[in-house]
């Protein structure tokens, strides 16, 4: 036990000086007031959609690489909303996204000793609208202050909970990995955890404990870690109602557009249908795209290919057996055909709108 | 009402694997033994799964319509619950009966877990990019044109005009097979799968922890097994966003590990044959499937050539095979694709063809064993495994399932340092699945470790 408690609130600095000013960046904050503004002792950020709020650093009274953390204290935050801390140094950029959680500490590297490198510095408060179709542009954070400061004027194990909190929200990825590979939050409690279960199994196999001890210990380490695990899960499932209310079943907006633009297109294929009725095959012309993919998913009643390259299907189609669907910008092929070299004049258009087009060959 | 269907499925297999088992017992003349419950109704209902995938394969081959085919699963149904039922009365005195019930403080823990995860899963539509454009678009696409209807690719699609696309046409048809008879009969299929998947995990819980039971694991250990299973962040993931075929991979490949320690202790037909459809099953539901298929059969052969008294002159012989075989010297062409292994190309039938060349993984490979969560620290156990597996002497069905899952973790560290696989690697997408579909099996080895270690005392001599 007491070796899990060195290993949890083990600091790498041994310095613990309160001495050190922190830099409140509410007053150099830049951003539109109707966006932004002070009441019930809090800060309001409305959001809709992105929120930029620029930092002026000219004006900063401190050298801004004397602060390696960011603190935001009664962080109200929401599920569906992320701020990232960004900066350029000698034209490269830098992005850290801040911890969700209520006293959120992020330390802050800024890649530089030289003050003046350091250009754009701002706050971006994104709307993260992947998944679900219920998102509101009325959303606001709030909290109480947001600073910059020092790592040791903070408690080790307030910024280890703020690490280990941090809620990772669903994504369309996640079924390939819990946790981004960019933002792996929970690094830094594998190692602690990692540390005491070795040190145990060290002791274990030198000094002959009682077999059950040490399978205590990797009950404790793993329900320890597991904690922090099924808490994000349980916060997911508020993240996960208001993204698929009314059993929706729409991914997100994107699939919403191309579910309309399929049921166009299906309209005006059936029409299509009674003029053209030995043709049964429809090629689909783009990229792999989310919506390109969704929208075949919602033609799936019709025998439908796609086709990253707009010229190979007309070109290897040697018959008049196939319908062109272009969509979006490729409407513009519609449109105008002769501009194209390799339409050749030798495609009919059968249909063309603003919002897709369908061709054969002649 | 989508729970209760979910169920009606369950049963649908259920009745399916148990029918099929009694077939099997009834043309080997063998015995009827039921185990304890849970064992009983986990090997039937995974062998439904596996009796229909192949029964869907089959009627894939017939012209046959959406009524045709419901009578024929009606009837293979009925005839498969008279079969049970005449079984059971006519050789009731025969019966070999333990009604063990599994502890009902440990069942509830699945339950629960199960439970937890459906709270969060059952509101989420299908999100998986590669379910509703592969596994799951596969079946709807079967419902909407018809069961027989061939799937190609792009070119094949040119030139077959009765065919359909997928640009995944060559991914095996099992998992979209699972989901096709839900589909063809209610809106709702998703969602009713979504029961079966939680059930056969469940059952998958209960059957690693009733095998640490019979190997003197305690109720504690059990329970924290149960737990790391459940608790396991890519586990709960597939277990949570359901389409993928890799959670399946990973149920079979535990299935097929505890099923060889079964038939080793029981030495039964039945059970060979069990788990030989469990083998069988792997390459119907992945294509990295005929991978683990091989690699089972390969442990399995250099296990028992291992306990053969001339096992040094075999070790040299085969060395120098392997050494012929990797300098060109020796290769194999067969119908059915080239065997060959170089410095230049790796070519295993027509599984793998890609050149041989050096990429560092090693980031992502730790990000994806270590840093990502707290599966990490069940790796740090994989050491100790190694070790116990040279150090400590083990039944014959678990050096199998040791050398298995070693020869699979660095079989798939080949492929992802040496070939073309590397991309996928360096996404961290396909590493992250091929490690989910070992975990289960890893979490069985390494709690079965652990019991000898729950067993010591200090009075021992060692642990």
């Amino acid at each position: 036990m007491l070796a899990l408690a060195i290993c949890l609130v083990y600091s790498g600095t041994n310095s613990y000086d309160k001495s050190n000013n922190s830099l409140p960046l509410i007053p150099y904050l830049k951003v539109e007031p109707k966006f932004f503004f002070y009441s019930d002792n809090h800060y309001h950020a409305a959001v809709p959609g992105q929120l930029r709020l620029n930092i002026n650093t000219e004006k900063l009274p401190h050298d801004l690489t004397h602060f390696d953390a960011l603190i935001i204290t009664d962080y109200i935050y929401k599920q569906n909303i992320q701020i990232t801390l960004n900066w350029r140094v000698k034209d490269h950029v830098y992005q850290r996204t801040l911890n969700q959680n209520t006293h959120s500490i992020n330390p802050i590297d800024f890649q530089t000793k030289n003050v003046d490198e350091i250009e754009d510095l701002h706050l971006m408060i994104n709307s993260l609208p992947e998944l679900g179709i219920n998102h509101s542009f009325q959303d606001q954070i709030s909290f109480k202050s947001i600073h910059l400061g020092r790592l040791e004027n903070q408690s080790q194990m307030a910024t280890n909970l703020s690490h280990w909190n941090h809620f990772t929200p669903l994504k369309l990825s996640a079924i390939n990995g819990y946790t981004n590979s960019s933002n792996l939050h929970l690094k830094s409690l594998i190692y602690r955890l990692g540390s005491w279960v070795i040190i145990s199994t060290l002791m274990f196999l030198l000094f002959k404990i009682d077999g059950k001890h040490l399978l205590l210990t990797f009950f404790m380490a793993w329900m320890f870690s597991s904690f922090f695990f099924v808490s994000s899960r349980l916060k997911q499932h508020d993240q996960i109602k208001h993204a698929f209310s009314n059993e929706q079943k729409l991914i997100n907006a994107v699939d919403q557009d191309s579910l309309r633009l399929a049921d166009l297109i299906t309209a005006q294929l059936n029409q299509l249908s009674k003029q053209f009725p030995t043709i049964s095959r429809y090629v689909l012309v783009g990229s792999n795209s989310f919506f390109k993919l969704r929208l075949k998913h919602h033609l799936r009643h019709f025998n439908l290919a796609i086709h990253f390259d707009k010229e190979n299907p007309l070109n290897s189609s040697r018959d008049k057996e196939f319908i062109f669907i272009a969509v979006k910008q490729q409407v513009r092929y519609c449109n105008y055909p002769a501009r194209f070299d390799w339409l050749d004049n030798s495609v009919e258009v059968l249909h063309v709108d603003e919002d897709f087009c369908l061709l054969r060959k002649k | 009402m989508i729970v209760l269907l979910g169920l009606a499925y369950i049963i649908y297999f259920l009745v399916l694997g148990a029918g099929f088992r009694q077939t099997v017992n009834l043309l080997i003349k063998n015995k009827w033994i039921l185990e304890t419950k849970t064992e009983f109704v986990s090997h039937a209902f995974f062998q439904g799964v596996f009796f229909h995938v192949l029964l869907f394969n089959t009627l894939q081959l017939f012209n046959w319509s959406v009524i045709t085919i419901l009578i024929i699963i009606i009837l293979i149904l009925v005839a498969a619950i008279l079969l049970i039922a005449w079984h059971a009365s006519s050789i009731s005195s025969q019966l070999s009966f333990k009604w063990l019930s599994p502890p009902t403080a440990l069942f509830s823990l699945a339950c629960a877990c199960a439970l937890l995860i459906y709270w969060n899963g059952h509101m989420l539509p299908n999100i998986a990019w590669d379910s509703w454009a592969v596994w799951e678009g596969r079946a709807q696409q079967w419902v909407l044109h018809g069961l027989n209807t061939d799937i190609h690719d792009w070119d094949e699609w040119l030139l077959n005009h009765q065919s359909i696309y997928n640009h995944a046409a060559n991914y095996p048809d099992g998992l979209s097979l699972i989901y096709y008879l839900p589909m063809l009969l209610s809106n709702d299929g998703f969602a009713i799968t979504y029961v079966v998947n939680l059930f056969a995990f469940t059952l998958i819980s209960m059957l690693m922890v009733q095998r640490l039971a019979k190997n003197n694991g305690t109720t504690y250990l059990q329970a924290f097994a149960m737990i790391a299973l459940f608790t396991t962040p890519m586990i709960n993931n597939h277990l949570m966003i359901q389409g993928y075929a890799d959670i399946w991979m990973a149920m079979y490949i535990m299935l097929l590990l505890l099923t060889l320690v079964d038939c080793k202790e029981s030495k039964r037909i039945d059970t060979g044959i069990a788990l030989i459809c469990y083998l069988f099953i792997l390459p119907m539901l992945k294509l990295e499937g005929w991978i683990w298929l091989l690699l089972f059969a390969v442990a399995y052969v250099l296990v028992n050539l291992w306990q053969h008294k001339k096992k040094y002159w075999i070790t040299a012989f085969t060395l120098i095979f392997a050494f012929l075989f990797a300098s060109n010297v020796i290769n194999f062409h067969f119908p059915f694709g080239d065997l060959v292994i170089n410095q230049q190309r790796i070519v295993i039938f027509n599984l793998i063809d890609t050149p041989i060349q050096f990429q560092n993984i090693t980031d992502q490979l730790l990000t994806s064993f270590l840093w990502q969560n707290n599966w990490s620290i069940i790796w740090l156990g994989l050491p100790f495994l190694m070790v116990t597996f040279l150090t400590q002497r083990h039944d014959q069905a678990y050096k199998v399932a040791q050398t298995f899952f070693i020869s699979a973790l660095l079989c798939f560290l080949f492929l992802f340092y040496f070939t073309e696989a590397s991309k996928w690697a360096l996404d961290l997408t396909a590493i992250n699945r091929l490690i989910l579909q070992l975990t289960p099996c890893y979490l069985f080895l390494l709690f079965n470790m652990l019991i000898k270690v729950e067993h010591f005392h200090p009075e021992q001599k060692g642990p």
